[in-house]
């Protein structure tokens, strides 16, 4: 059997670690299940029909298995308490500011909405790659899906609104900073 | 939210890489020897190689005294390797006939030696 497991990794791993993030383990513990996810993978004696999806659902079973240990469960929310995050840093403010709300948003999310979402936008999945993955219809993939992104939607502009509400306000204060005091004139 | 509204939240967060694993657990699954397999390192410096290794050749025939001799048989050892024992067996004979050495004398040079031989 010949098969670039390693392309497939550097290809996949990102987003693999970002699916471990919606399922709610931390990025170490992703790491770990990646790692898992791979060395299982890369001893197989027969070749998957589709390796992506393969390789999506085998570190699903990883993750979730994962997630049931008590101390893990402590040590991500000291993790999650330390703020890593969750998408490689921008350079520019704006996006950065809009990410950590989109972080935050998601991570309030329900984990089906969650991992939905991801599947869709990161693992680029169709609705019906979706419901195979998780057991349930297109229909109700689709519906998580939208709702979720509503949600997220909804969240992501009041942030936008509380930006720039927070932007006026910085500039009329440097304003009337700059502006010559009241007995000078 | 209408499908233009949609589209373009997806748009926003598609654009936004996820956080890539660090760079040891790849070499931690992979190894290092794929930075070092031979295509890799073969490849690039084949020609290279080979110059270097004919240029060795040139340079060593040139300098042996026995080359014209030995080419011909050269080509025929390369080709059946069978030759080749027989080739080492032939020149060794002459460095290793401890016979014809100790026994040479016997035949050429006169007796040193006072007491007659005893067939006579």
């Amino acid at each position: 059997m010949e098969f670039d497991w390693e392309k497939l990794y550097s290809r996949k791993a990102a987003e693999l670690i970002l699916y471990g993030r919606a399922l709610g383990l931390s990025h170490g513990e992703a790491e770990d299940v990646l790692q898992e996810t791979f060395l299982t993978l890369t001893q197989l004696e027969q070749l998957p029909s589709q390796p992506d999806h393969y390789c999506i659902r085998s570190f699903r079973n990883r993750a979730l298995n994962y997630k049931r240990s008590l101390w893990r469960r402590l040590t991500r929310e000291m993790e999650a308490l330390a703020g890593s995050h969750w998408f490689e840093k921008s350079n520019e403010d704006s996006v950065e500011g809009m990410q950590t709300a989109a972080v935050d948003c998601l991570a309030a999310l329900p984990q089906e909405q969650r991992e939905t979402i991801v599947l869709k936008i990161w693992h680029r999945c169709t609705f019906e790659e979706i419901g195979e993955l998780l057991d349930i219809s297109p229909n109700t993939a689709a519906g998580r899906y939208r709702y979720g992104l509503q949600k997220l939607k909804i969240q992501l502009k009041g942030e936008n609104y509380e930006r720039e509400r927070d932007e006026i306000a910085r500039k009329g204060i440097a304003f009337l900073a700059a502006a010559p005091a009241f007995g000078d004139a | 939210m209408n499908e233009n509204e949609m589209k373009s939240l997806e748009r926003e967060l598609r654009s936004w890489q996820p956080r890539r694993p660090s760079a040891t657990l790849k070499h931690r699954l992979f190894g290092f020897s794929r930075l070092f397999r031979p295509a890799w390192v073969f490849g690039p410096l084949a020609p290279a190689m080979a110059c270097a290794l004919l240029t060795l050749a040139v340079y060593n025939s040139g300098n042996s005294s026995h080359s014209p001799q030995n080419g011909p048989m050269l080509s025929m050892v390369l080709s059946n390797p069978v030759y080749a024992v027989c080739e080492s067996e032939k020149s060794r004979k002459c460095e290793n006939d401890w016979s014809a050495a100790i026994f040479d004398w016997t035949s050429h040079a006169s007796l040193t030696s006072s007491i007659a031989p005893f067939s006579r």
